[in-house]
């Protein structure tokens, strides 16, 4: 499978069963389901099962992606709504199970980063909750816009931008980001 | 919008997408076709069906066996009978049965 075959072309191939067209697009694609799920659920053997996941459903929904969207749009949102169930189904668990405690996973370091802010990075994000570690997740880390973010999360841009202001302002005290105005 | 909140968004900004994973562990796209083609081994997809549930489970049979031990007259059972929670086999229980 060459690298430089154009997305539409992989995704055609792949409905029509070819495998190897799919893995291109795994692998090309990885990066922003990694980004992702990785941002909402820390690094860890859940995020790899939910990136898993994200993917299956993207193979299970090829023939209803209609190109509306682009490819990176459309696999975040199933890696956003595929984050969010993990999160609801480990709540629901931890609340059967447990009366509190630290319910996710410590971030595993990764090279090319410092390891201590990546840490401190997503130990803050964990002190979010979902709806607002989603927001931050596609506004901040991966920069879309609040229109588009509002798309995504099928949520008023109103909301966006009250639960981006709660996050950011929680991160910052979280992250020591110092802030002249409070 | 202040300057100072521009700054404190601008690092905050940074600082996310800093720590933005890039990459899952190497062989990802291998475990997706691997599950793709519903072929992984058959530890692995238990493991990730019961992991929620394995792990506290054990955890609570070894409260119990524990607990079983501590509250258990020692002098008339043995540890693995009290662990249990089995009733010493005698002579007169044998015969009942």
């Amino acid at each position: 499978m060459t690298p430089d075959c154009s997305d539409d072309r992989l995704v055609e191939r792949s409905r029509a069963g070819d495998h190897e067209a799919f893995r291109e697009l795994v692998r090309r694609y990885e990066p922003v389901v990694a980004s992702t799920v990785i941002g909402m659920l820390g690094q860890g053997a859940d995020a790899d099962d939910v990136g898993q996941e994200t993917m299956i459903r993207f193979y299970r929904s090829l023939d209803r992606f209609a190109g509306r969207s682009s490819l990176k749009t459309y696999l975040t949102r199933i890696a956003i709504n595929a984050s969010l169930d993990a999160l609801r189904r480990r709540r629901r668990f931890l609340q059967r199970f447990w009366s509190s405690g630290d319910d996710e996973p410590q971030p595993e370091p990764q090279d090319g980063v410092d390891i201590s802010s990546r840490r401190e990075v997503h130990g803050a994000l964990r002190q979010l909750t979902p709806d607002h570690r989603a927001v931050v997740v596609l506004r901040l880390m991966h920069g879309y816009s609040t229109q588009e973010t509002a798309e995504l999360l099928n949520l008023p841009v109103g909301t966006v931008l009250s639960r981006l202001d709660r996050a950011k302002k929680r991160l910052a005290a979280l992250l020591m980001v110092d802030d002249d105005d409070r | 919008m202040t300057d100072s909140h521009n700054e404190r968004d601008k690092r905050l900004t940074d600082l996310l997408r800093d720590a933005a994973a890039g990459r899952f562990d190497a062989g990802f796209e291998h475990r997706v076709m691997r599950r793709l083609a519903g072929d992984g081994p058959f530890a692995e997809s238990l493991f990730r069906s019961f992991r929620w549930i394995a792990v506290p489970a054990a955890a609570a049979c070894l409260v119990l066996a524990v607990s079983n031990v501590v509250l258990t007259d020692m002098e008339s059972t043995t540890v693995v009978e009290a662990m249990f929670g089995l009733p010493p086999v005698i002579g007169d229980l044998a015969l009942y049965l």
